[in-house]
């Protein structure tokens, strides 16, 4: 397989990546072609080297880093599976770090909705109370109070649908990070 | 972070700020309730008729 069936069968590996993601991989693919065949090296010889274009798609898919990738690959011939200290490393991590401060921000997106679902009961007694007139003597500051419940309220609203929304995209992205760390260990960029 | 989530950011203060505002007033409009309820309030009745309770207690000793 010469440089550009190998680029071309990548690409379509990479398909369902962000288009920026695949654009930078394959430049750095073709850097890496570029800097072998000055090196004396064919492009098959340096296909051959970089094995299958699906299972190298797969590592790219899984959050890995060109410069990780080329390093095992190097390594490949000699390579005695993934570093313990890095794997001893996560685990540690997640146990007296990691796990808390997730937990902590569960803790405090379940605090918001139990905050809300407090606000909404108020507002549903406080309406109630007018309804029935058991609250006539004190109308006005219970509008006042209602209305300043509805904000309370919109604003929980907003923090929950942000909250949630950037506590999942953390939490992947964390979990990616993990991957990465268990399969290729640390300081590779 | 997205257009939508600036825009939801942006009600969520306006929100707030409107809470804060809101429960000011609520805060005066109530403390003004009550005041005047207070000053309505006999309280020169009620603490007399405390006042007459105690001293029979101390009658009764």
């Amino acid at each position: 397989m010469n440089k550009s069936e190998y680029l071309n069968k990548l690409t379509n590996e990479l398909g369902h990546m962000p288009y920026g993601d695949v654009k930078d991989i394959i430049q750095s693919m073709e850097e890496h072609f570029d800097e072998g065949v000055s090196e004396g090296r064919s492009e098959e010889e340096i296909a051959a080297s970089l094995g299958d274009p699906a299972e190298l798609a797969q590592e790219f898919k899984d959050g890995a880093k060109f410069k990780q990738v080329i390093k095992r690959r190097k390594l490949s011939d000699n390579f005695k599976g993934p570093d313990g200290r890095s794997r001893i490393f996560v685990i540690l991590f997640n146990i007296f770090l990691g796990v808390e401060c997730w937990l902590i921000l569960l803790a405090a997106i379940f605090a918001a909705f139990m905050c809300l679902a407090g606000d909404a009961a108020i507002i549903g007694l406080i309406v109630a109370g007018l309804i029935t007139g058991a609250l006539t003597e004190f109308i006005v500051p219970f509008i006042f109070l209602i209305l300043t419940l509805i904000c309370v309220a919109v604003f929980l609203v907003m923090l929950l649908i942000l909250g949630i929304k950037y506590y999942a995209k953390g939490l992947k992205a964390y979990i990616r990070w993990n991957k990465n760390v268990w399969n290729y260990g640390l300081g590779e960029d | 972070m997205g257009k939508k989530d600036i825009k939801l950011l942006i009600t969520g203060a306006i929100a707030l700020f409107l809470a804060c505002f809101l429960g000011i007033i609520t805060i005066v409009l109530f403390a003004v309730k009550l005041g005047n309820k207070a000053m309505e309030y006999d309280w020169k009745g009620a603490f007399g008729q405390v006042t007459e309770q105690v001293q029979n207690i101390g009658q009764d000793n």
